[in-house]
């Protein structure tokens, strides 16, 4: 198969929808889900500081780019998200792990 | 070439060395002159073509050939060197000529790559550095025109020619004015000015252009291609359930429901990373393309997995290789040593008759297990062959048999593991029981029950019921504390519905024989104070009553029968007697009691005179704590009428209604 695509598809039904992304620096920002790639690098429109803007330098910013590893959380909209499919979804690639085997 | 910018390029005759152009003539050359200068930006004013022959091949050195047979040797060929080395000399112009482009372009059209006259990539080897591209091949034309007029007249043409072209230029600028009379010079010099800065900003562009320009053709063909192969191959999957599911199922899942409200859902495919989906048509063929090269690729790497442990000769232990797939561990979890049985994730556990320790985690397994076949299941469902067409029923008769084959040998193997078959009594709780004890479990019977046979439901039925009280729900405690209402409430709504219906499909006898099951095994004081309880009795009690009036689709039942439930109803009723008033919760807990009077109500039903009596003694408290709490206090009039409401569905079972209770005066 194409690898591991393991915690890719809930994000990709989520492309269009307001999201919350909080860093490891602790830096919260909510904004339009652009897209999402298999290392779970973020893009996000119209994007909004959540903390009060104590992060003043980010004022006029209106996209970011996200890479995957500096992020925490993911706040979804909870309508948007299929709880028991999700569940099916993991037990079904504890089955059949993709093969770690790509170039 | 006979068009060459509108000029006739028809050579004249030679009549004395002067062209024969009349005043008509004339002014049509000079027009066509202007339209090009305006299209081009050219000022055409500044050039004085009465003197640009420079005398410079007066200079040329024609002389000193002689030793060059000595000196080159005679069979050294020209023609073929040049040849070999054209390329690099092209490309060295080009690159000379992009270069050349970052110096003052003053103001006209700099395009270095495109000359309209002569193609794309041609440069006069002549072209002097700093000149925009447009004026050598203005002086060429020049050139041309004044060669072919000769030198004198060339000369004086030329200057008939500046005048009239300044009357041209003031035409050509009263037409773009449209028409208007000549206007002051500030006038002109504001269109001058437009145009300049018109100019500019098409230089700007142009510019821009050519500096992409400037890195084209790096990369062959099949390097892109190479590139595009890599990069699509993350995006195509070859079986989209496998990896996509998620997106697969909830996608459809949404356009189901969209359809069912009648907005159209019909973007059904999963849409790429990009979130780009083009017209489908044409893509049809790359895609099927692009489906080969992955699977040429993925057959590939499974031949030759790569390895995440990379050990080297002669070195000691192996190096794990990090990458996006096998990440490196945050945490180190320790397993620990020993369970009494230790159940692999992959390899479902043949259910033991005999001890078994319902350890949690055994329990937990064997809801995995049921999940995974669920899951198998309802993939077969998807997989499922269509129905014979006519003609080929052989061939598709093969595959629906082995299909069903399939199914079968998937559902019979769930359910050996849910652990129904065990016997009783080996262990308590009942490993079905305990099944259902998780919420986990609850969920899973809904989906597990689409896959069942009839019989089977039943035997589920049956177990359950024989060992209801020792369901974790059925205890009465529990509604005091959050998290048991949640457990209550998962098993009224995934376990009761699906079983509802079994049983309001069920035959008179079935029912008997199950509510028989239920109260001998069961200690009914305990199972009725539980909601759960009350809304099996409730069920059980219903169906009966709607068969024995001959409403269900099964004829009226045999005396016998009808006498049997009668037994039965008795049985229950001296059971719950002097109970049916605990049944309600302490006010305090606030909690809903309709599924007391639901219960309460097919009591009255089945009930004798002297049985309603007694009920209507044992709850009356209750009954007209409600009719005075909605007829006084001060509750919002949808509460009201929902206590009403409660009261009535006993009372109506009774022939009574809340109307008719009298409100004793304080």
């Amino acid at each position: 198969m194409t690898g591991n695509i393991g915690g890719l598809p809930p994000f990709l039904t989520l492309v269009g929808q307001p999201v919350t992304v909080e860093l490891k620096n602790d830096l919260a920002i909510t904004g339009v889900l652009v897209s999402v790639d298999q290392f779970l690098n973020i893009k996000l429109d119209n994007i909004k500081v959540v903390d009060e803007e104590r992060y003043p330098h980010m004022l006029a910013v209106k996209n970011c780019f996200i890479r995957g590893s500096v992020v925490r959380y993911v706040q979804l909209p909870a309508p948007s998200v299929d709880t028991a499919l999700l569940q099916d979804a993991a037990r079904r690639e504890r089955q059949q792990p993709a093969t770690g085997a790509r170039k | 070439m006979s068009d060459f910018f509108g000029f006739n390029t028809v050579m004249p005759g030679r009549q004395g060395g002067r062209i024969a152009l009349n005043l008509e003539e004339q002014q049509e050359l000079d027009r066509q002159v202007q339209k090009y200068a305006l299209e081009t930006g050219e000022d055409f004013e500044i050039y004085d073509y009465g003197e640009t022959y420079d005398n410079l091949a007066d200079d040329l050195e024609e002389t000193r050939d002689d030793l060059n047979d000595e000196t080159f040797g005679t069979d050294f060929d020209f023609a073929k060197n040049t040849h070999q080395v054209a390329p690099a000399l092209k490309k060295e112009e080009e690159l000379y000529i992009k270069q050349s482009d970052h110096s003052d372009l003053g103001g006209n059209g700099g395009f270095a790559v495109h000359d309209p006259v002569f193609g794309q990539g041609t440069f006069a080897l002549s072209r002097p550095a700093g000149f925009g591209g447009n004026q050598p091949s203005l002086e060429e034309i020049e050139a041309q025109l004044s060669r072919t007029a000769g030198a004198q007249p060339h000369m004086q043409m030329q200057q008939e020619r500046k005048m009239m072209s300044l009357e041209e230029v003031e035409a050509a600028l009263m037409n773009i004015n449209g028409g208007r009379p000549i206007h002051s010079e500030a006038m002109i010099a504001e269109q001058q000015a437009k145009q300049a800065r018109l100019e500019q900003r098409r230089a700007e562009r142009q510019a821009k252009q050519a500096d992409i320009a400037k890195h084209n053709g790096l990369m062959t063909q099949s390097d892109k291609d190479f590139i595009n192969r890599i990069q699509i191959s993350q995006l195509v999957t070859d079986d989209p359930y496998a990896d996509d599911f998620y997106c697969q199922v909830y996608t459809a899942l949404r356009n189901r429901h969209l359809q069912q409200m009648g907005i159209p859902g019909n973007m059904m495919d999963p849409e790429g990373n990009q979130g780009d989906s083009r017209r489908r048509g044409g893509n049809g063929r790359t895609e099927q393309r692009m489906q080969q090269q992955v699977q040429r690729i993925v057959s590939d790497a499974k031949r030759n997995p790569k390895r995440t442990n990379v050990t080297v000769e002669g070195a000691l232990g192996k190096i794990a290789v990090n990458s996006v797939l096998n990440p490196r561990q945050l945490l180190q979890v320790s397993k620990r040593g020993s369970y009494t049985e230790s159940s692999g994730p992959n390899s479902p556990k043949p259910p033991s008759p005999g001890p078994v320790s319902t350890k949690s985690h055994t329990v937990l397994g064997w809801i995995e297990n049921v999940y995974t076949y669920v899951l198998a299941l309802e993939q077969k469902r998807r997989q499922q062959p269509p129905p014979p067409r006519m003609g080929e029923e052989e061939i598709a008769g093969e595959a629906i048999r082995r299909w069903n084959e399939e199914y079968g040998v998937l559902a019979r193997k769930m359910w050996n593991e849910l652990r129904i078959t065990v016997p009783i009594g080996i262990v308590h709780p009942h490993p079905f029981i305990s099944i259902l004890n998780y919420s986990k479990g609850k969920k899973v019977i809904p989906r597990v029950l689409r896959h069942l046979l009839p019989e089977q439901t039943l035997t589920l039925l049956t177990m359950l019921v024989a060992n209801f009280e020792s369901l974790n729900v059925c205890k009465s405690e529990v509604y005091a504390d959050v998290q048991g209402n949640q457990e209550i409430e998962l098993f009224m709504n995934t376990i009761v519905p699906p079983l509802l219906g079994f049983v309001s499909e069920a035959p008179f006898r079935i029912v008997v024989g199950l509510l028989a099951l239920f109260i001998e095994r069961n200690n009914m004081i305990w199972v009725a104070r539980s909601k759960p309880g009350l809304a099996f009795l409730t069920l059980f009690l219903s169906r009966a009553e709607i068969l024995k009036q001959g409403q269900g689709n099964y004829p009226i039942p045999e005396d016998r029968e009808v006498n049997q439930w009668n037994e039965l109803y008795h049985r229950l009723f001296n059971q719950l007697q002097t109970h049916f008033s605990a049944l309600f919760m302490p006010k305090a807990t606030m909690a809903e009691d309709v599924h007391v009077w639901r219960f309460l109500a097919a009591m009255a039903v089945g009930a004798t005179v002297d049985q309603q009596h007694v009920l209507v003694t044992e709850v009356r408290e209750q009954v007209l704590e409600n009719v005075i709490a909605a007829q006084t206090t001060r509750m919002s009039p949808e509460k009201a009428a929902q206590r009403i409401g409660n009261v009535n569905l006993f009372l109506h079972a009774l022939g009574l209604d809340a109307s008719q209770v009298s409100v004793p005066s304080m």
